[in-house]
């Protein structure tokens, strides 16, 4: 699972290069944070080509099976984005910061050979 | 946007916020690190709807007025310095002070309740709502 933060104006990297745990904060009305299946996306599909956002990788079977306590992903396509999912069950402040924890930053790596 | 000195006489309705109706004129000392992150706060007013491109909120004037009123008031007169702001998706304001791997953070709503949370090493330590004893008993066990 992919899921963007922002790191420009806001910054979700704070001045010691950890991540806050709003990276996976889910509002109020909203039925789960929404993140990108990988195999249906890649850096630059998730980042929808924008620089100002980095990206995290989070893998589903440690949702489900290792934070757990009611968290479950589920496949959820929306128009323009087939890789769309949602991390969806009650995700407290303290299941923010196992999902922070259990997460790890993807390295843009261009494409290009020079 | 306002200028800020370090000693300031800081009218929060017409400097900060046109939202409130209080004018709050006190002396504050406030650190560069702190006026800093005011200033990050104030920047955060101008960001549109769907700034995370996942639907994110607007920061709310409300939530803006109060994070910078807690820097000013609480944490400055505390001596506290600020290690981290951020926008959230609800439109909230997050505040951070840091201590080793210890963190307490402040989440300020037009909304809901203030929240105050306790975390090290990124694991829950505890979380409630933000008042004065908890404040306290919180800073408290930051610095234990």
């Amino acid at each position: 699972m992919l899921r963007r933060i922002p790191s420009h104006i806001p910054n979700y990297i704070k001045p010691d290069g950890s991540i806050t745990s709003l990276a996976f904060h889910k509002k109020r009305d909203e039925d789960g944070v929404s993140v990108d299946l990988e195999r249906l996306s890649n850096f630059q599909k998730a980042t929808l080509g924008d620089r100002r956002f980095r990206l995290l990788r989070i893998n589903a079977g440690i949702i489900r099976n290792n934070i757990n306590d009611g968290l479950e992903t589920v496949h959820d396509p929306i128009i323009g984005n087939d890789a769309h999912s949602l991390i969806i069950g009650n995700i407290t402040e303290g299941k923010k910061k196992q999902l922070l924890k259990a997460s790890e930053e993807v390295k843009f790596i261009s494409e290009i050979n020079i | 946007m306002p200028t800020l000195t370090n000693s300031i006489q800081l009218n929060i309705s017409s400097d900060i916020s046109p939202v409130s109706s209080s004018v709050y004129h006190k002396r504050i000392q406030l650190s560069e690190n702190n006026k800093s992150h005011i200033y990050s706060i104030l920047a955060y007013g101008s960001l549109q709807e769907n700034w995370d491109l996942y639907g994110a909120k607007k920061p709310s004037r409300g939530a803006i007025t109060k994070a910078i009123k807690f820097i000013c008031v609480e944490l400055s007169n505390r001596k506290q310095e600020v290690f981290f702001t951020a926008p959230t998706p609800d439109g909230d304001i997050l505040i951070e002070l840091k201590n080793d791997n210890s963190i307490i953070e402040f989440l300020f709503s037009e909304e809901t309740d203030d929240k105050i949370i306790a975390s090290d090493d990124n694991v829950l330590y505890a979380e409630c709502i933000l008042n004065e004893t908890t404040l306290k008993s919180y800073i408290n066990w930051l610095y234990r």
